[in-house]
């Protein structure tokens, strides 16, 4: 004795296949949008201290004089006008556009964070960013105060 | 067609829609498993923790030399082979010049008084490589070599130097690559 189904075969064929191509169009977005927790970290941080690098080197390619606070920095051009400042406050570091008068905050999760300039090379400002998580690395560089002139 | 018999067909149609559900769902939960292995045979972002650290501290190294040269536009680097970033306690090596103020009141970093950094920095190894092109032109190259892997990498940046003041169009003749 053969069972008969409600639904033909035939009606059935392009259900199943829909429902395939669904399945499979899902897998793809997921392929392509999840990403595996220790590599999106290290993509987060280093877009991040992308961001800073390249806010910093804009500002400094202006710069003549860089005021150094404790935890900020602030950057003038050649004739004292104020470009940008940047401070750690909170464990975030913020970048204060005098110009567009706004705030933007480039990094949080921050343990500590410094600015200075050496006594032998006044026209080259160091960074120093040490994340809360010590998995991530620090950030540190330096930036010359290309609008520099020496007094 | 009497009612058992009805009920009987009704009974033997919904068992196979059930089996051909239960065959779908089992097909699309073998497909997981195929989307986790394609993706963790993805190639991983090239940019790696070490990577970005060693970028930053040529970085680092390279504009410390636009701002001697700015200061002393007859400063030319000479050649450095690998020297380390940080002091190291066997070594007899001392880091380069350009590496001095890697601290905010100038001192050497070592690992007792900046450790979370000094690990960072330690597995790190600067050189420099000169050369002139063409008569005119002072090429240094600031170079940060790691290991990764057990793979030798490194991350270089490139800095043009005219010879020439005259010539110099602006920023002490000097040209970023």
């Amino acid at each position: 004795m053969t069972k008969k189904g409600a639904i033909k075969l035939e009606s059935l064929l392009p259900i199943t296949a829909a429902l395939i191509i669904a399945v499979a169009l899902f897998g793809c977005f997921r392929f392509y949008t999840l990403k595996l927790n220790p590599v999106s970290d290290v993509l987060d941080i280093n877009s991040k201290y992308t961001d800073i690098l390249l806010e910093m080197r804009a500002d400094t390619l202006l710069t003549a004089k860089a005021i150094v606070g404790e935890n900020n920095v602030t950057l003038l051009n050649a004739k004292k006008e104020n470009i940008a400042s940047y401070a750690i406050t909170d464990g975030k570091l913020i970048r204060t556009d005098h110009s567009k008068k706004s705030e933007k905050i480039l990094i949080d999760k921050l343990k500590n964070g410094a600015f200075w300039t050496n006594a032998n090379l006044p026209n080259l400002l160091t960074v120093r960013l040490l994340p809360a998580d010590p998995a991530e690395i620090p950030f540190f560089t330096s930036f010359a105060l290309r609008g520099y002139k020496h007094e | 067609m009497n009612i058992s018999q009805k009920s009987k067909n009704k009974y033997s149609d919904s068992s196979t829609l059930i089996e051909l559900l239960i065959c779908l769902a089992i097909l699309s939960s073998t497909l997981y498993p195929l989307v986790y292995m394609l993706q963790l045979s993805r190639p991983k972002h090239p940019s790696s923790q070490n990577e970005y650290l060693a970028t930053l501290l040529a970085h680092h190294a390279t504009e410390a030399l636009v701002a001697k040269r700015a200061l002393s536009p007859e400063f030319l680097p000479e050649i450095v082979s690998n020297s380390p970033v940080v002091v190291h306690k066997n070594s007899a090596n001392r880091p380069h010049t350009l590496f001095d103020s890697l601290m905010p009141d100038g001192a050497q970093m070592n690992e007792t008084n900046d450790p979370e950094v000094f690990w960072a920095f330690k597995p790190f190894n600067f050189s420099i490589d000169t050369y002139i092109a063409d008569n005119n032109f002072y090429k240094v190259i600031c170079q940060v070599n790691y290991t990764s892997n057990n793979l030798k990498s490194r991350i270089y940046f490139d800095k043009l130097i005219s010879l020439n003041q005259s010539t110099s169009p602006a920023n002490g003749g000097d040209s970023d690559d």
